[in-house]
């Protein structure tokens, strides 16, 4: 990152507006998170399917091609758990797989993202 | 004149005339040769600002999202990081000069959200010193002999940063029974805050303002007053003045007016006097 993107990036994190734009985001992002824990509600009862599938060709034979050189899958698992700030272990297809779209939806949408672990929360909390 | 001095307007209740004591007690400061940095964290109006007439075009810089960093900005833990980011003078952005010779570090409309962000830090100590810590860092290099900040006027984690790193206030007053009552709740919370936080917030001068002689009632909440707080109140009233009214609209003070009315004359003199007394009380020369 550039100075000046590092500016920019701070710039965003402490932009503050005033009450009234705080009051629009904040019931936004509740209907999402509600929307997220619906989801996981449907997930737990069985309506839902827990599995995520993509459909690109170039892709498919990346990982599996990673999966035949086992060197090359824990090298580029690494760097995913690395840029995650998460410990170092042994991966799967899937876990490469889910570790890839955590991080492109973190760089990408860090909001949304977060509001996952929010609905994740709060769904554990409702399920007491 | 050595280390910065620092005070902050505050009472918890609005419409004392706080921004306006601001405001003239720096021009008045700067008329006695100070250099003087004022900081507005009364609110999103800009009132300050207004008084100088500074306002519109820092509007247009905050709907331009061109007011980054601002004065809400200093308040968050990435400030340094930023302040280190920005160079040499990471207050450039910060500091607007104005036309009557003192400087001002505007409102934003960050401040409206400031208050809530400020409770979600749990330790009461950094909750509370982050204005302190700014200023210590950013504002004392840039050697002004006096720094004053005008606060919300209601009790909230904005008023008591201002307070904390002040540690003096200035208690602009009006001449009735609320206002009496206020004063005293102030006291009460300066000692409070000295018993939880082994620090001591001094009452270093009660302004009476907007004092209105030509009634009786005014003249005995002024007696009452000078008995009350024998050491804190300033020498002389500031008397009500419409042309006060009149030169804030058009973004000045009464200072600025080129053929000031009576009151505006006695207010003038009024400010210059108190401030005088500030910067004695501030330098430690007199003991409240």
């Amino acid at each position: 990152m550039s100075e000046d993107d590092e500016l920019a990036a701070l710039r965003d994190e402490t932009a503050h507006g005033d009450r009234i734009d705080t009051a629009d985001a904040t019931s936004d992002r509740r209907a999402f998170v509600d929307d997220i824990v619906s989801e996981l509600e449907a997930i737990d009862d069985g309506d839902k399917q827990k599995t995520v599938s993509v459909w690109d060709g170039h892709l498919a034979a990346f990982v599996r091609a990673l999966e035949a050189n086992p060197d090359r899958m824990t090298s580029v698992g690494e760097g995913l758990q690395q840029r995650l700030d998460l410990e170092h272990e042994e991966v799967d297809r899937s876990e490469l797989l889910r570790l890839a779209l955590r991080l492109g939806f973190k760089e990408a949408a860090p909001d949304e993202l977060d509001a996952v672990r929010d609905a994740a929360g709060e769904h554990a909390t409702n399920r007491l | 004149m050595g280390s910065t001095l620092r005070a902050a307007a505050f009472l918890d209740k609005g419409g004392t005339g706080k921004t306006t004591t601001v405001a003239h007690l720096g021009i008045a400061l700067n008329e006695h040769g100070f250099d003087v940095l004022l900081v507005d964290l009364a609110g999103k109006q800009g009132d300050l600002a207004k008084h100088f007439g500074v306002w519109d075009d820092y509007q247009q810089r905050i709907e331009a999202d061109a007011a980054w960093p601002n004065v809400s900005t200093v308040f968050d833990d990435a400030w340094p990081t930023i302040a280190e980011k920005l160079g040499a003078d990471p207050l450039d952005d910060l500091i607007v000069a104005t036309d009557e010779g003192v400087d001002l570090i505007p409102a934003h409309p960050g401040l409206d959200t400031l208050d809530s962000e400020l409770g979600n830090i749990n330790d009461a100590r950094e909750r509370y010193s982050r204005f302190e810590q700014f200023l210590d860092e950013y504002v004392d290099p840039l050697a002004y002999d006096i720094v004053l900040i005008d606060l919300p006027g209601m009790t909230n984690n904005v008023s008591y940063n201002g307070l904390w790193a002040a540690q003096n206030v200035i208690v602009p007053i009006e001449m009735g029974p609320f206002e009496a009552e206020q004063a005293d709740a102030l006291r009460r919370d300066l000692d409070k805050i000295a018993a939880n936080f082994a620090t001591t917030i001094e009452l270093a001068l009660v302004l009476p303002n907007k004092v209105d002689t030509r009634t009786t009632l005014a003249e005995e909440y002024l007696d009452a007053f000078e008995r009350e707080y024998p050491d804190a109140i300033a020498a002389d009233y500031v008397p009500y003045s419409q042309d006060i009214r009149n030169a804030a609209q058009q973004g000045q003070t009464a200072f600025a007016l080129t053929d000031p009315s009576a009151t505006a004359t006695q207010a003038r003199d009024a400010y210059l006097a108190a401030a005088d007394l500030l910067v004695k009380r501030l330098q430690g020369e007199i003991h409240v």
